[in-house]
């Protein structure tokens, strides 16, 4: 009796799954179904920058042309002996709709509203952005290599007094420069000649319109020349690494009191946050408040949790580690103009502070490039010694690399200068 | 007895719940491998579309779209003269480059004349806008949609040839190293063979507008048909688009 007892509870048991089993089929279908879920992309940033008033509307006063066309009137007049009255003067901004700069609605009285939704956060496929650490996070090797350094990203890594090593990536700036290409299709109109003639003749009739086509054809090989044309030989790199040798000779007055409009703040100058400047720093802020849910500035060092502090008092990222002492390194990043066509000049101000209360050494500040910013050969300023290391990234553009020579102590800090022509 | 038979029952069932998780094993190794594959898309429009089809599909999707003008670049070769279809006509024509505000999903045809090496030959190219773009307040007339009439191309058209350009706007992760200038001419590439180039834009970037050149010219026929449905559009002072691409060109 008890052995067909204990054969049963066997034969009970084998019918139905074991725990292990059902607990791994739920866990599979659960890594299958998460799966589902996209990475975030590149474009997903332009869905969070969030709207802001619109400038003053000049109403369109336009005249009906035989009910059809209207004329609009002149939505930008340009100064004589001025560049173009597009160029904001400050755009330390992800967002990249933000309200116009006062310089730029000077300059564009008479800007046309033309948009009946107003400013819109649209495809960030318009935009060039540059800043901030997104991706793969970056970090430091033991031989002092950034990695995780992806196209667009801009970071500062130091040394604590203890030895510790910190990456502090910059708020992202971005600027509105559109580029158009196209994808071309021609087609030949034979197809009302095949049914009249037989196979033997329609070949002759193709043959004889693809000749006609070939030459046109060949002629896209200025493509090619082209690509050439954007190829920067490496002399050209050579002459910038002397270059970097002369900057660091240049005294410090210099890049204080030639900072652009759009830089001369006393967060630049100085370092300190003036509430006098805060509305022209906002949109800086609102750009680095509004990244930080995006990508996520969790940095472990060692065994350190790194915490990211960004708030509306001080505009740029702030990363603090939970210790007896607190290094802290701040990079904001500033840019010349809020848009840009192809062959412009832009210059980016980075400004560094050790806004911690310990010295931080071996600070070094790189930057790579996006692929449609070529960088000014010479165009490098520092306000300390520091040297300008460059080289070519993978996407065809450059990585600039300085490295702060001496100790950064608690309160100081320094600004780095360059410029980029827009491809 | 019974407990043998229970016992050859068991162990039947063994086998069949171990055959059982060797199968589920393999087609979830299997699953995985195909997951990981690039999955076929399959491509709402296509680049042979008829005029028109791709714009108001592209307005069914919703978005600030109706009633935006979107500015437009035309630019025809040096001495050419373009003019947009009205309901009456043509309406005059303008100099080699125009700055025209035109609506999405919207067919705007224009009648090309005076065209260099061409003398006489009128070409009806159509423009259909597809999608926007959103520039900063004051930027829009700064920042058109550029649309190139070449002398080649117009010269294909005039040989009988149909073109297909598509514009799209280059994903900057995606853009070629290439060193651009402000005014010169846009670069394309040819559709690969077999692919569409609706399809060839949109891999490259977003697709804004199409450009098809190789329209016949209307006879008595179908010229009320060749005129008709023109849409309004707005004529902006080129002269005055906040700057001209040479202006801070370096």
């Amino acid at each position: 009796m008890s052995d067909t007892q204990d054969t049963a509870s066997i034969a009970f048991q084998y019918e139905h799954l074991p725990i292990w089993w059902r607990c791994m089929l739920v866990a599979a279908a659960t890594i299958i179904l998460c799966s589902c879920s996209s990475p975030a992309m590149r474009s997903r940033l332009a869905a969070d920058q969030s709207l802001v008033h619109s400038t003053t509307d000049v109403a369109l006063d336009s005249e009906q042309d035989g009910g059809r066309t209207a004329k609009a009137p002149s939505p930008c007049p340009l100064p004589a002996g001025k560049g173009y009255a597009g160029c904001s003067p400050l755009s330390g901004s992800g967002t990249p709709n933000g309200p116009m700069p006062e310089a730029e609605s000077a300059n564009c009285e008479a800007a046309i509203a033309i948009d009946p939704y107003g400013p819109l956060p649209g495809p960030s496929d318009e935009y060039l952005c540059d800043g901030g650490d997104f991706g793969t996070p970056a970090g430091v090797k033991a031989d002092r290599t950034i990695v995780g350094l992806e196209q667009e990203d801009a970071v500062g890594e130091y040394t604590a007094a203890d030895g510790r090593v910190f990456v502090t990536p910059s708020n992202r700036v971005c600027i509105y420069a559109p580029r158009f290409a196209a994808v071309r299709r021609v087609v030949q109109v034979v197809a009302n000649e095949q049914p009249v003639f037989v196979n033997a003749a329609l070949e002759a009739t193709s043959a004889a319109r693809a000749s006609n086509a070939l030459p046109p054809i060949s002629e896209k090989q200025r493509q090619g020349v082209s690509v050439d044309m954007g190829q920067r030989p490496p002399s050209l790199f050579r002459q910038r690494q002397q270059a970097g040798g002369l900057e660091n000779l240049q005294a410090a007055m210099d890049a204080f009191t030639s900072l652009g409009a759009y830089a001369n703040l006393q967060i630049i100058r100085t370092g300190e946050v003036s509430q006098a400047e805060k509305a022209r720093l906002e949109r800086s802020m609102q750009s680095a408040i509004a990244l930080t849910g995006v990508q996520a500035p969790q940095v472990l060092f060692g065994v350190k949790m790194a915490q990211a502090e960004v708030g509306v008092r001080q505009p740029g990222m702030i990363y603090q580690a939970n210790g007896p002492e607190h290094p802290k390194l701040r990079l904001l990043k500033l840019a010349s103009c809020g848009s840009a066509l192809p062959g412009e000049e832009i210059e980016f101000t980075l400004r560094f502070d050790n806004v911690g209360d310990q010295v931080i050494d071996k600070v070094t500040i790189a930057d790579n490039l996006s692929t449609r910013f070529d960088y000014v050969p010479g165009s490098a300023k520092s306000s300390v010694d520091a040297d300008l290391v460059t080289r070519e990234n993978d996407e065809g553009s450059l990585i600039l690399r300085w490295e702060i020579k001496h100790a950064v102590k608690p309160g100081a800090g320094g600004i780095l200068r360059f410029q980029v022509k827009v491809r | 007895m019974t407990t043998v038979l229970v016992l050859a029952r068991s162990l039947r069932r063994m086998r069949v719940e171990g055959i059982l998780r060797w199968a589920v094993l393999v087609v979830l190794a299997s699953g995985l491998e195909a997951a990981g594959q690039e999955r076929p898309m399959h491509w709402l429009n296509a680049g042979a579309m008829p005029p028109g089809a791709i714009g108001s599909l592209r307005l069914e999707r919703g978005g600030p779209l109706s009633g935006y003008f979107q500015p437009v670049r035309i630019r025809a070769p040096q001495g050419a003269r373009i003019a947009l279809a009205t309901e009456g006509g043509f309406s005059a024509p303008q100099s080699s480059e125009a700055l025209i505000g035109m609506q999405v999903g919207s067919v705007y045809r224009l009648k090309v004349s005076n065209i260099p090496n061409g003398e006489g030959v009128e070409i009806f190219p159509t423009v259909e806008v597809i999608d926007r773009l959103y520039p900063p307040p004051g930027l829009a007339l700064r920042f058109p949609i550029p649309i190139e009439l070449t002398q080649e191309e117009l010269q294909l058209a005039a040989d009988g040839a149909f073109v297909t350009r598509v514009v799209y706007v280059e994903d900057p992760r995606q853009a070629l190293p290439i060193a651009r200038r402000a005014g010169e001419e846009q670069p394309w590439i040819e559709a690969p063979l077999g692919e569409d180039p609706l399809v060839t834009a949109d891999r490259n970037g977003r697709p804004v507008a199409i450009l098809r050149i190789g329209s016949r010219v209307p006879d008595a026929k179908t010229q009320a048909e060749f005129e008709a449905g023109a849409p309004p559009f707005v004529v902006f002072d080129r002269a005055a688009a906040c700057a001209h691409p040479a202006a801070n060109a370096k």
